[in-house]
């Protein structure tokens, strides 16, 4: 969908701006800046601040630019001696009870109210110096809030709410309006996720990170744009270094979320159990060793194995270090056995892709569609903030949701979502999803739903109807058809697929049916940063080859086994393993060899998140002790393994950057028997907390992760 | 809010906009815009500071522009409604607060700018003004008919909070409210210490 633009003048500037925007966003896009206090891009303006205040043509009094949408013709004036007069006094008042303490403030530099006091000219408030004297809440994990420095703008309540954490609040009225918990608590007994949102929010210092004191002025900090891997969502973020160590992280602001892991997380980075040297197993213990050292044992034992030796790429290593992989795997020791954890959770769906759109590609919804959807259908997938599970997809769709988006969820369970006054939760019998779905996509037809795509006759035969779906499935008939003709009217749907039927061919084909109904954008969520890169890039990749041995086979009986990033399970047998992490893991410290590998924020490279964005991954900090990038470990071993064969880190970029991601196929219905089946979903929860086991074991993160063990079911 | 007009227009001002503030029912203030939650509490405690005798020059230009720029920048109507109150409190009454800011409150409802005193030409020495005193400032000692010697009845200002429970009791009508001011430019009772540059009286 392509939104509508509108001319209209911002100082006399004609510009072309998209319509039903807000004021102060659309003067952004086109460089001019609104003052404001309380406003947060993207989220609907409540006009408290009344910085933002901009004279338009025709309207007799000042007008607050938050809350006023963009429309064909306007004539705004932002800075008018009436506007810049009430601007003045707001920021007088404001800063006659803030504490004028700038020359200690870490937020110096960046905030908003030293900015507008600067630009007005205001060196001290000239009503009466106020302080309310109150006690500094340090009692959380993380974050710290100072009371006395608030100037009640409200963002970071306004935050809270719209991802629903709901944590934080306003108590008390007027000027004495404290912003705290219910009840004030400390925030971990409250339910604060620790995403760190109020931390963007806040204009001032008065939520803070809690280890930011005295840890560099704003400008002493080294600012780079990159990309946490902890998870599928591959948030886009924004670290800030001093002296070569990560101080903090933020998140980048058309990302607008970031989670605990990729916030917080990065003191895993100088934790105990960090992998610094390579490690040798002798006489049953592991012993610290050499490069070269490592890199020899390594090689004489890929090199004896040959066709019999077993490589895994987990899903969190850059396309460029699963090239690497691939590129030792096939041409240096020539084995065809190399997969990706992504076969076990998401193998269904995978195939059913190549199935459906006719390996021509993936039909991957971006990151943009999700977040201009209309309708977000969710099969099987459980996002969750409260059980840290793709935290960002979960606000995602909350912000759509929030903003009048119907959300339809597919799941057995009553997943948080599932609650929200725009959802319809179709509570099905585990293992009936085709059933269910072939009823909501008759109940869609019934609706006038309809697709040029190949293969609808066959498909239409193969549905049931909405009642029979109802009956087999345990879903209400009414709610199936009031889910059909929602998805009937959509204009813009998105499908999320999720583990909970992923593992399965035949649900993640009729998924797609559905999707291909409406063509809809298709989110396949992936639990790994980069499951689609490497995917592309190697591992799992097509190749036609029949030797291709998936992940479980490799479990046992391969010569030597070589592992690269953190793996969700341990339980891995072989005469010889080699496993390539950054931290200690049960499976590494069962390991032959153990190669020191360059953890998140410490490598340069490409991903694929689970949108299908190509991002940039950029190194904050340099590599703990003698740990490498994955690619140039994997050259190492190849010069060991064979030196007519070898390949350089040089090389593999070279070769990555000529991988081309493969156009769109058209696409075809492949009709599926509807039948229902064993249940066959797996929790994402559990595979992403052990996933990232062993980075966050040490680290302050694990304290305040709420640990769950919900047991893979099927 | 006493339901009773008040006489002096400065406490009357600043009783209406505390009440506006301090209101938590709907007619009430929200306190949700900036202008309003914060100019009118400022606007309250400057009125306070007035009543207190801490008057400035300044004042009056900072509630005239906490007038005007409330009904500019606010919200809602409650809020300009009450800038309205304060714009037409300083239209109408601008020498009631100028005379405040000197230390004068002409209708003597203002507790610190008014002085307490007793006639003595009119005091009988009944005694009954110092049994009522809450705060033990009145001083003197009763008259026993054909005896002399006694200390005549006065009020010592430092201990008198301005209650006015002897004007009440006095069958006389000995005890007075004065303008706390004027008296001291009159008669000092104390010599006045002046630091350099500065007179404590504001002369």
């Amino acid at each position: 969908m392509t939104t509508k633009m509108v001319n209209m003048e911002f100082d006399g500037k004609t510009v072309s701006v998209p319509e039903g925007m807000t004021l102060v966003d659309a003067a952004a896009t086109v460089g001019i800046h609104i003052p404001n206090l309380c406003h947060i891009k993207e989220l609907r303006g409540v006009g408290a601040c009344r910085m933002c205040m901009v004279e338009i043509e025709g309207m007799k009094a000042p007008i607050t630019a938050c809350t006023t949408r963009t429309k064909e013709g306007m004539k705004v004036q932002t800075s008018t001696p009436k506007v810049e007069e009430i601007r003045k006094f707001v920021t007088d008042l404001v800063l006659s009870f803030h504490p004028l303490d700038c020359m200690t403030c870490p937020k110096a530099g960046a905030c908003d109210l030293q900015r507008y006091a600067a630009d007005l000219k205001i060196q001290e408030s000239s009503f009466g110096r106020k302080s309310f004297n109150y006690e500094l809440n340090d009692r959380s994990p993380f974050i710290t809030i100072d009371n006395n420095y608030c100037i009640l703008c409200g963002r970071c309540v306004r935050v809270c709410k719209e991802q629903n954490t709901n944590v934080l609040d306003f108590m008390g009225r007027g000027i004495t309006t404290k912003v705290t918990t219910a009840l004030d608590k400390p925030l971990h007994e409250s339910g604060c996720t620790f995403c760190g949102s109020c931390v963007d929010a806040c204009p001032v210092n008065s939520i803070m990170e809690r280890d930011r004191w005295q840890h560099g002025r704003e400008w002493d900090l080294e600012k780079l744009d990159t990309v946490c891997t902890a998870c599928g969502s591959g948030c886009s973020v924004i670290t800030s270094s001093r002296g070569g160590k990560i101080v903090k992280v933020n998140a980048k602001e058309d990302n607008g979320y970031i989670c605990v892991i990729g916030r917080f997380g990065f003191d895993s980075l100088r934790a105990a159990n960090r992998i610094t040297t390579p490690m040798k197993r002798q006489d049953g213990k592991l012993i610290p060793t050499t490069w070269e050292d490592a890199a020899a044992i390594a090689g004489d034992a890929l090199r004896k194995a040959g066709e019999n030796a077993g490589f895994i790429a987990a899903g969190s290593l850059t396309n460029e270090e699963a090239y690497a992989v691939r590129a030792l795997a096939r041409e240096v020791t020539g084995s065809d056995a190399i997969s990706t954890p992504a076969s076990l959770y998401a193998g269904g769906m995978i195939s059913a892709l190549r199935t459906v759109y006719s390996d021509a590609g993936i039909n991957i919804a971006s990151h943009a569609d999700l977040k201009s959807a209309d309708l977000v259908v969710l099969i099987g997938a459980d996002p969750s903030q409260k059980k840290q599970a793709l935290q960002e997809v979960e606000v995602m769709i909350r912000r759509r949701a929030q903003a009048g988006a119907k959300v339809i969820v597919v799941n057995p369970e009553k997943i948080e979502l599932a609650s929200h006054q725009n959802a319809i939760h179709l509570q099905l019998t585990e293992g009936t999803d085709t059933v269910l779905l072939a009823g909501l996509m008759s109940a869609a037809i019934a609706e006038g739903a309809t697709s040029s795509a190949k293969g609808l006759d066959a498909l239409k035969k193969s549905l049931v109807s909405a009642e029979n779906a109802a009956s087999i499935s345990g879903v209400s008939a009414e709610a199936i058809a009031m889910a059909g003709k929602a998805y009937a009217a959509a204009k813009q749907p998105v499908v999320v697929i999720g583990t909970g039927i992923a593992a399965n061919e035949d649900a993640s084909i009729q998924a797609l049916n559905l999707a291909l109904l409406k063509s809809a954008g298709v989110v396949p969520l992936m639990l790994e940063a980069n499951s689609l890169g490497v995917m592309q890039m190697g591992p799992g990749a097509a190749t036609g080859n029949k030797a291709d041995r998936g992940y479980s086979e490799m479990k046992s009986g391969m010569k030597a086994l070589y592992i690269a990033g953190n793996m969700m399970e341990p339980d891995f047998k072989s005469d010889f393993i080699i496993v390539q992490a950054s931290h200690f893991t049960p499976l590494a410290e069962k390991a032959d060899l153990v190669l020191p590998m360059a953890a998140l924020y410490e490598k340069e490279g490409t991903i694929v998140n689970t949108y299908g964005m190509l991002k940039n991954i950029a190194q904050a900090q340099q590599p703990a002790g003698e740990a490498k990038d994955g690619a140039e470990i994997a050259s190492k071993i190849s010069a060991a393994v064979s030196k007519a064969k070898a390949f350089t880190q040089k090389d593999v970029a070279a070769a990555v950057r000529k991988v081309k991601a493969k156009k769109l196929g058209a696409g075809s219905f492949k009709p599926v028997a509807a039948k229902a089946a064993k249940p066959y979903g797996i929790s994402a929860t559990r595979l992403i907390m052990a996933m990232n086991q062993g980075m966050l074991s040490d680290s302050g993160v694990a304290k305040v992760m709420v640990v769950r063990q919900p047991v893979l079911k099927g | 809010m006493s339901q009773q007009e008040n006489k002096c227009p400065v406490t009357a001002t600043k009783l209406k906009l505390e009440f506006f503030y301090n209101d938590d029912s709907k007619d009430g203030m929200c306190s949700k815009c900036h202008p309003c939650k914060l100019g009118i509490y400022d606007a309250v405690k400057i009125l306070e500071a007035i009543q207190e005798g801490k008057g400035l020059d300044i004042y009056p230009a900072l509630l005239k522009r906490i007038a005007v720029e409330v009904k500019d920048g606010g919200m809602c109507k409650k809020g300009k409604d009450h800038a309205d109150i304060l714009a037409a409190f300083l239209r109408d009454f601008e020498s009631d607060l100028q005379r405040h800011i000197k230390g004068v409150c002409t209708h003597h409802v203002c507790a610190r700018l008014v002085r307490y005193e007793i006639i003595p030409e009119r005091c009988t020495m009944c005694d009954k003004c110092r049994v009522v005193c809450m705060d033990s400032a009145i001083e003197g000692q009763k008259l026993v008919p054909g005896k002399t010697g006694f200390t005549p009845y006065r009020i010592r200002q430092k201990r008198c909070t301005h209650c006015g429970e002897c004007i009440k009791v006095c069958p006389e009508g000995a005890v007075v409210i004065s303008d706390a001011a004027l008296a001291g430019e009159e008669k000092p009772v104390h010599p006045v210490k002046h630091t350099v540059g500065t007179c404590p009286l504001k002369y």
